[in-house]
C-alpha cells in the first residue's frame, strides 16, 4: 500500500491552509507567521514552508497533503514539496485584480509536474466576484491546450474539498 | 510595497551598526542580515556577495519548521536554528516577534562563541527597539 501525495498551492489568502484543515484527520502541520508585507491588509499570518495534513481513502490508503506557500519568494518550497506528488490542486482567489493572469502564473511555474502528474484548478469567492467565470477560465486553459477541471469552490466547506480531491484523482495518475 | 514592515533610516543605521559589531567580533563570521518573521530582507552586512532575497525566504521557511517541529514535540517557540555544513555553519535566530538574525560562519569558528555573540545581538537589538 503507498501513499498518495497531493500538493495544493494557489495565491496567498487564497485558503491552502484552510482547505487543508477542513478535510486532515489531525490538526495539520502549520508554518504561520505574521504577515508583515502589503498581504497584512488581507491576513494577519502567512504560510512560509508549508502545511501538511492527511486523509484516509475508504480503501485505506492515506492521501498526504502538502500546502505550498504562496508568495513566489518561496518558490524553493515549491520545488521541494513537489517531488514524488500525484496531482497539484491550484487555487485561485477571484476576488483578485487578475484571476486569470494568477492562474497563467501557477501553470506556468508547475508546467512539468502538471504534465506528469495532473491537475484541478479551485476558484474561490465567485459567489462575491462572478468574474472571469467558469467558462473563461475554460478558455484560458483551452488556449493552453491544456486539459483540467475546474471547480467553484469554499475552501471552508468540506465537501467542497474532497470534491476537488475527487477531480483529482480523476485526473492524476492515481485510478 | 508601501506597507512592508518599515524601519526608518536611523534603525536600519542601528541595525547595521548592530550587525557590524557582531562580524567584528567573532572573525568567523562573514555575514549577517536582519530579515523580516515572513521573509523579506531589511538589513546586510556581509563581506561576499549574498543572494538576500532568496536567503531571507529560506532562512524564514527553516525557522517556521524549527517552531513546527518544536510544537510537534511537545515543546514551544523555536528560538535557533543551527545548520552544520562541511565548510560553515548558519544560524537563524530569533529576534523578537517580526525579525530574524541570520548569520554565515565559516567552519573553523567556535560555534559556541558565535551562538554566544549571535543571542548578545538579538538581546541588544530587543532591548533597543523594545521587542
Amino acid at each position: 500500500m503507498s501513499d498518495l501525495k497531493f500538493i495544493f498551492t494557489g495565491t496567498p489568502g487564497v485558503g491552502k491552509t484552510t482547505a487543508i484543515s477542513m478535510i486532515s484527520e489531525f490538526d495539520p502541520v502549520v508554518t504561520d507567521v505574521l504577515t508583515t508585507d502589503e498581504l497584512s491588509e488581507q491576513k494577519e499570518q502567512t504560510t512560509v514552508a508549508m502545511d501538511f495534513g492527511e486523509i484516509t481513502l475508504d480503501d485505506d490508503e492515506k492521501i498526504r497533503l502538502y500546502g505550498t506557500p504562496g508568495q513566489r519568494r518561496f518558490k524553493f518550497m515549491w520545488e521541494i514539496l513537489i517531488d514524488g506528488g500525484l496531482g497539484l490542486v491550484i487555487l485561485i482567489d477571484n476576488s483578485r485584480s487578475n484571476p486569470l493572469e494568477d492562474l497563467n502564473i501557477y501553470l506556468e511555474n508547475f508546467r512539468d509536474f502538471i504534465h506528469d502528474a495532473g491537475a484541478v484548478v479551485g476558484v474561490t469567492r465567485m459567489q462575491t466576484h462572478p468574474d472571469p467565470d467558469l467558462d473563461q477560465y475554460y478558455a484560458e486553459l483551452e488556449r493552453l491546450d491544456l486539459d483540467l477541471p475546474v471547480l467553484d469552490i469554499d475552501v471552508r466547506e468540506k465537501d467542497d474539498v474532497i470534491m476537488l480531491l475527487d477531480a483529482l484523482m480523476a485526473v492524476s495518475d492515481y485510478s | 510595497m508601501s506597507s512592508r514592515l518599515k524601519i526608518s533610516d536611523e534603525a536600519a543605521q542601528y541595525l547595521s551598526e548592530q550587525l557590524n559589531n557582531l562580524i567584528s567580533s567573532n572573525e568567523g563570521i562573514y555575514a549577517a542580515l536582519i530579515i523580516s518573521i515572513d521573509g523579506h530582507p531589511l538589513v546586510k552586512q556581509a563581506q561576499d556577495d549574498i543572494h538576500e532575497s532568496k536567503l531571507a525566504a529560506m532562512m524564514s521557511s527553516l525557522l517556521a519548521l524549527g517552531e513546527s517541529i518544536a510544537r510537534e514535540s511537545g515543546q514551544k517557540l523555536c528560538q535557533y536554528v543551527i545548520v552544520d555544513n562541511s565548510d560553515g555553519f548558519l544560524v537563524d535566530l530569533r529576534v523578537g516577534e517580526r525579525m530574524l538574525l541570520t548569520v554565515l560562519a565559516r567552519k573553523d569558528t567556535n560555534l559556541g562563541m558565535l551562538l554566544s555573540a549571535c543571542k548578545n545581538s538579538a538581546e541588544t537589538i530587543i532591548q533597543r527597539f523594545k521587542l
